[in-house]
């Protein structure tokens, strides 16, 4: 795995909790701002799982183990589309706060793939 | 008067009050520590089980209170809220419990648990939430009644 793209991705989903949050602090609930950062959270995600299958069809492999780093990779995908959702069922300040845990989670699964990755 | 006499739009209410405003936060935050201890113990069972077989069966039985837990915290009803307080009860005794133990008797944890040294390999989520989850029933069950 690129330490850059991966440290990258932390930092952008770092900075998409800390607007999220601000936005709760606003008393904001989420709109197309928020739902716009996570489609772009989750587009970076996707580059991530791009990247990953290129290094796997280049025969590298993970050092903490295959089964994990692919449920790592796949449960990625799928944290920023339901905070998002369950954020935008929300209709107060609460809402992006959901959103923001997504984005904090989404940051911690890609330090744990990186753990993983280098074992 | 209305008040006090469980009704069908109190029920309602309750389930909009437990399920709506910091209650969504923390249903979402239970549900990713289900999946997640749920995942991390299926994983540990099935590739490594004897290495070491309590810390894993007690990852298994944690995953499953935290699954228990998300789905009372997100359901309405009485049943739903006693089961949501017993299951945030079990995980706040079982973090102080099992976090103490781990800390006195190393040898007897080979591999780290959600609940070992206080929930400090999950940043401490394990110790806080819970605590939040109980104020949180508390609060809701008040605003109810």
């Amino acid at each position: 795995m690129v330490d850059t793209l991966a440290v990258t991705l932390i930092v952008g989903m770092l900075v998409l909790a800390g607007l999220s949050l601000v936005m709760t602090a606003l008393d904001r609930r989420v709109g197309r701002l928020l739902l716009a950062a996570a489609v772009l959270g989750e587009a970076g995600l996707l580059v991530q799982v791009v990247w990953a299958i290129v290094r796997l069809a280049a025969s590298a492999r993970p050092v903490g183990g295959m089964a994990i780093f692919i449920g790592y990779l796949a449960g990625s995908l799928v944290i920023l589309p339901i905070a998002a959702a369950w954020g935008l069922a929300e209709r107060t300040r609460w809402g992006p706060a959901v959103v923001a845990a997504g984005f904090l989670v989404s940051a911690i699964l890609i330090v744990r793939m990186q753990q993983v990755w280098h074992g | 008067m209305a008040e006090k006499t469980p009704t069908a739009s109190s029920a309602t209410d309750e389930r909009a009050a437990r399920r709506s405003g910091p209650g969504r936060v923390l249903i979402a935050v239970y549900g990713v520590f289900a999946l997640a201890a749920g995942a991390r113990a299926g994983v540990q069972i099935a590739t490594k089980y004897h290495e070491a077989p309590v810390a894993y069966l007690l990852s298994a039985f944690a995953a499953v209170v935290y699954i228990v837990a998300t789905v009372t915290l997100a359901r309405s009803g009485r049943t739903s809220h006693r089961i949501a307080v017993t299951s945030c009860t079990i995980e706040l005794v079982g973090v102080i419990v099992i976090g103490t133990y781990s800390l006195t008797d190393k040898a007897a944890f080979p591999d780290a648990t959600v609940w070992s040294g206080y929930g400090s390999g999950y940043g401490y989520v394990p110790l806080v939430l819970p605590m939040l989850g109980l104020l949180w029933l508390w609060r809701t069950r008040r605003a109810a009644s």
